[in-house]
């Protein structure tokens, strides 16, 4: 569907009124050109969604917590809100020594809450539909994991591989099976954020276009569908959210606490 | 699927880095920094209000105690008053009841003693009246002069055998 | 002396309803903290159970991919595919196994291993990088 990218690009968006294909709305499309050497850097729809939860986050915090009053306007409250919930999440899941990383985690949750809301909107583009963007927040939290784990334990941090009061004889089995446990995190944490906000996109996209083609008199049916699902979208975009700021908590807290 | 084109994925990684880093910088200098302070002025300011509450009321507390032991000791002071008081009244009273039962005692005991002697006084006048009498009696009826002796031995028998 | 007090009508509050409200607020600042971790403990119910299939996929993909490296680089064909997609398997179905677990104490539990954090301080604190490294 998106072999005709790159240069058939801006044709495809001159008919894009027409184009409702379910897989559309996930297209690139270069908005400022911007070639460095042989990579293709171009400022894309997908980069002015970024652009856009960078902004939203400074206007809600820097705007909110300007005053900073004891009793708190509506918005503050929203930060405090945001900013308590992952406070505590780190501090149940890494402890206390883990509010280092408290900026972190909150970053990671920020940007993949407001990338999966924002893309709920009619029109805009959800940054966290692409594989590539969250392969590539999951292998830098793994990595980084990973090498904290090493920096902290050395080489005790293998024992990670080997849970506690495993008898001799399957312990080298065991070892194999947690190596590829391992492995499998960044791939499913990855996984599960591209292939919840791509699934649930892709239905209310067909279902929007049923209400189109079924006309004034059964179009309700998929218009009733449609709203119930957006409802259930909103739900899984904050869990998804909540799920992998969790998960990175998880894998931090191995590598800081490890048995 | 545009997902799986890798035409866009440099793009995409590189802007990713970019506003990941600026989000970071927000979420870190600013955000969590500001509502780190809020939320510890907050907690600071109630655990103080409640600190003060449970001070005031702890003084309260001793207020109210010191007046209890206080009343308590003024109870037991006023208590030992009555109790001295009602001991030297019965004290006196003792003294005064005493007085009075030797006064009437004495009292009793001579006017006993007076009735004695009147009695025996009168006893005796009795005796020599009857002698008298007796003797007279006999010098009427026998025309003989008793002895006076035998007349007082026979009233003082008659008068024993008559008791 | 009457005009200073804000009411004068209403009579002060007696000392045991200001120590009732006084132990009352002490102790919702105590439970506050344990509200969280249940309220917490509801969302990461939620969200295990959106976890369990992603978590089977990614296993065999994980087992596939890493099967079909070594057997192209090998020239072994089926073996190393085979024995790392059942691994992968045996990973994912055990992870899942991990997550239902997670899900009966709804609490911090990796690798079967129980996560004493659960006593959170009262006070938010920043950030802080006071103790090692």
């Amino acid at each position: 569907m998106a072999e005709e990218h790159g240069a058939e690009t801006h044709g495809e968006a001159e008919h894009g009124a027409e184009n409702h294909g379910p897989m559309h709305q996930f297209e690139i499309k270069p908005l400022i050109d911007f070639h460095v050497g042989k990579y293709d850097l171009s400022y894309t729809n997908s980069s002015l969604m970024m652009t856009f939860v960078v902004m939203l986050t400074f206007l809600l915090f820097a705007g909110a917590t300007r005053k900073r009053t004891m009793v708190p306007s509506r918005w503050q409250s929203l930060a405090e809100i945001l900013y308590e919930f992952n406070a505590t999440m780190v501090k149940d899941n890494i402890g206390k020594q883990g509010l280092k990383y408290l900026p972190f985690v909150f970053t990671l949750f920020l940007f993949v809450l407001l990338s999966n809301v924002l893309g709920l909107m009619p029109y805009s583009f959800t940054i966290t539909s692409h594989i590539v963007v969250t392969a590539s927040l999951a292998l830098a939290i793994w990595i980084g994991a990973t090498v904290i784990g090493f920096a902290r334990h050395g080489f005790h941090y293998f024992s990670l591989l080997l849970p506690k009061g495993t008898p001799m004889a399957v312990a080298p089995f065991l070892v194999l099976i947690e190596t590829m446990s391992y492995f499998i995190r960044p791939v499913s944490l990855s996984l599960r954020l591209f292939a919840n906000m791509m699934a649930g996109h892709v239905l209310l996209k067909v279902l929007a276009g049923f209400i189109v083609t079924l006309g004034l008199l059964f179009g309700w049916i998929p218009l009733v569908a449609v709203f119930g699902i957006t409802l259930l979208e909103i739900m899984v975009a904050l869990i998804q959210a909540y799920v992998f700021a969790l998960l990175t908590c998880i894998y931090l807290n191995d590598a800081v606490n490890l048995h | 699927m545009p997902q799986f084109d890798p035409s866009s994925f440099p793009s995409q990684i590189f802007w990713l880095v970019v506003s990941f880093i600026a989000l970071y910088l927000v979420v870190s200098r600013i955000a969590v920094p500001r509502i780190a302070e809020v939320l510890e002025q907050r907690h600071r300011l109630v655990q103080d209000d409640i600190d003060r509450a449970a001070a005031l009321k702890a003084e309260t507390d001793a207020a109210i105690a010191s007046y209890e032991q206080a009343m308590a000791e003024a109870r037991a002071q006023a208590q030992d008053h009555v109790r001295s008081i009602t001991a030297d009244v019965k004290a006196i009273a003792d003294k005064k009841t005493a007085e009075v039962v030797a006064a009437v005692t004495e009292q009793i005991t001579s006017a006993e003693a007076r009735i004695a002697k009147a009695r025996s006084d009168a006893l005796d006048g009795m005796k020599q009246l009857a002698a008298d009498s007796a003797r007279d009696v006999v010098a009427k009826l026998a025309a003989i002069t008793p002895e006076a002796g035998k007349v007082d031995a026979a009233v003082a028998s008659a008068l024993k055998e008559a008791r | 002396m009457t005009d200073r007090e804000p009411t004068p009508s209403r009579p002060p509050p007696s000392l045991e309803d200001v120590s009732a409200r006084l132990a009352a607020a002490q102790a919702r600042k105590a439970q506050e903290t344990a509200a969280d971790s249940r309220r917490k403990g509801k969302a990461e119910g939620i969200s295990i159970g959106m976890r369990v299939g992603i978590e089977l996929l990614a296993s065999v993909l994980v087992g596939g991919g890493l099967g079909w490296f070594f057997d192209d680089k090998l020239g072994t064909s089926p073996i190393f595919l085979l024995a790392l997609v059942s691994l992968g398997f045996t990973a994912g179905v055990l992870n899942v196994i991990r997550l239902t677990k997670r899900m009966d104490l709804a609490q911090g539990i990796v690798h079967g291993k129980a996560n004493d954090n659960s006593q959170r301080p009262k006070a938010p604190e920043k950030p802080s990088d006071d103790d090692d490294e």
